[in-house]
C-alpha cells in the first residue's frame, strides 16, 4: 500500500500535486451530498469524511485512502509522472483542518444543533472545492494570520 | 428546507468560493515595484540593517538580495524557493534567505506582510525594497528588476 512513495533529502514524503487535488474533489462530492441530503445519511457521509482526515491528518498521507486510490488509479490508467511534487507537510496541515471541522461540525450534530453542524460542514466544502477546482493554497493565506492572533492571545 | 433548495445552496457556495478563488489567484505572483511618489511605501521604508542581520543576510559583496518569507506548511514557498536558487545560481552576488514568517513577527508587520509566500528583492547598499511579490512570481520578472 504504501510502498514506492517517493523521499526528499531529509527523508520526508514528497508527494504529486495532483493528489490533494483529486483528494478534495472526492471529499467536495461526499460533502455535497452530506449537506443536501442530511438526515441520518448525511450524517453518515459527513461522519465517513471524518474518518478519512482523521486517517490522513494522523497516521500521514501514505495511508490516505483517497491519496491511495488516486495511487491506483494513476496506475490503472497510467495518468503519467507527476507534473510537480510536494512535501507532505502542506497537504497534510489542511487535513488537519478538515477534521478539526467535521469533528466539530459531528459535535455540533449529535449536540441537537444540525444548523451550526451543517454551516461547520459547508465550510470544509468551500475549503475542499477552492481546492480541487483550483488548487489555491489556504493555509498559506490563514498561517500569519494565526500565528499574530496566537502571539497576540499570548501577550 | 427541502432538498432542492439545499442543492442550490451548496453549488451557490461552491460557485462563489470558485470564483473569489480564481479573482485572488489572478493576483498571484505580481510583481510590486514601490514608486517613488508612493508616500505610504517610503514612509515604511526599506530593510533596516537590524532586520538584514536578524534574518542572517550579509551585505557585504553582495549586489542585490532575495528575503522570502514563508512558512513550514505552504507548497507555494517551495516553487519560489526553487526559483531563488536557481536565480544565486547564475548571478554573481545575489544572496537570498528563506525565514518562518511567524518567527520574525515583528519583521512581518513592520512590512505589511499578510500571507506567504512573500518575496521582497532588497538594494543591500541602503536596504531599499527593489520589488516585492505574494505568491510564485515568475523568475523572468524579477530578472527584469534585478537587470534595470
Amino acid at each position: 500500500m504504501a510502498q514506492q512513495l517517493a523521499h526528499d533529502e531529509a527523508g520526508k514524503l514528497i508527494i504529486d500535486v495532483r493528489g490533494p487535488r483529486f483528494s478534495a474533489a472526492i471529499t467536495t462530492t461526499v460533502l455535497a451530498a452530506a449537506i443536501i441530503v442530511q438526515g441520518t445519511v448525511g450524517t453518515v457521509l459527513l461522519a465517513f469524511q471524518f474518518v478519512m482526515f482523521t486517517i490522513a491528518a494522523f497516521a500521514g498521507l501514505r495511508w490516505s485512502p483517497y491519496g491511495n486510490l488516486f495511487r491506483w488509479v494513476k496506475r490503472r490508467f497510467e495518468l503519467g509522472p507527476p507534473p510537480a511534487t510536494e512535501p507532505e507537510a502542506p497537504p497534510r496541515f489542511a487535513q488537519l483542518m478538515g477534521f478539526i471541522f467535521t469533528a466539530g461540525g459531528l459535535l455540533a450534530l449529535a449536540a441537537g444543533a444540525p444548523g451550526l453542524g451543517w454551516v461547520l460542514a459547508g465550510i470544509v466544502l468551500a475549503l475542499s472545492g477552492l481546492l480541487a477546482f483550483t488548487g489555491l493554497c489556504v493555509g498559506c493565506e490563514v498561517y500569519l494570520l494565526g500565528k499574530r492572533l496566537l502571539g497576540a492571545a499570548a501577550r | 428546507m427541502d432538498v432542492l433548495v439545499r442543492a442550490g445552496i451548496v453549488v451557490g457556495l461552491l460557485l462563489v468560493t470558485v470564483v473569489l478563488g480564481v479573482w485572488w489567484q489572478r493576483r498571484e505572483g505580481r510583481v510590486k515595484e514601490p514608486a517613488a511618489s508612493d508616500g505610504r511605501r517610503a514612509a515604511t521604508g526599506g530593510f533596516s540593517l537590524e532586520h538584514l542581520e536578524e534574518v542572517g543576510l550579509h551585505r557585504d559583496g553582495a549586489n542585490a538580495l532575495g528575503l522570502l518569507l514563508g512558512s513550514p506548511t505552504c507548497a507555494p514557498c517551495v516553487q519560489v524557493k526553487e526559483v531563488l536558487r536557481e536565480m544565486a545560481q547564475e548571478r554573481q552576488g545575489f544572496r537570498w534567505a528563506y525565514i518562518d514568517a511567524g518567527d520574525h513577527l515583528a519583521l512581518a508587520r513592520a512590512h505589511h506582510v499578510m500571507r506567504v509566500p512573500t518575496l521582497f528583492l532588497i538594494d543591500p547598499d541602503d536596504g531599499r525594497i527593489l520589488a516585492r511579490t505574494s505568491g510564485v512570481p515568475a523568475k523572468r520578472d524579477l530578472d527584469a528588476v534585478l537587470d534595470r
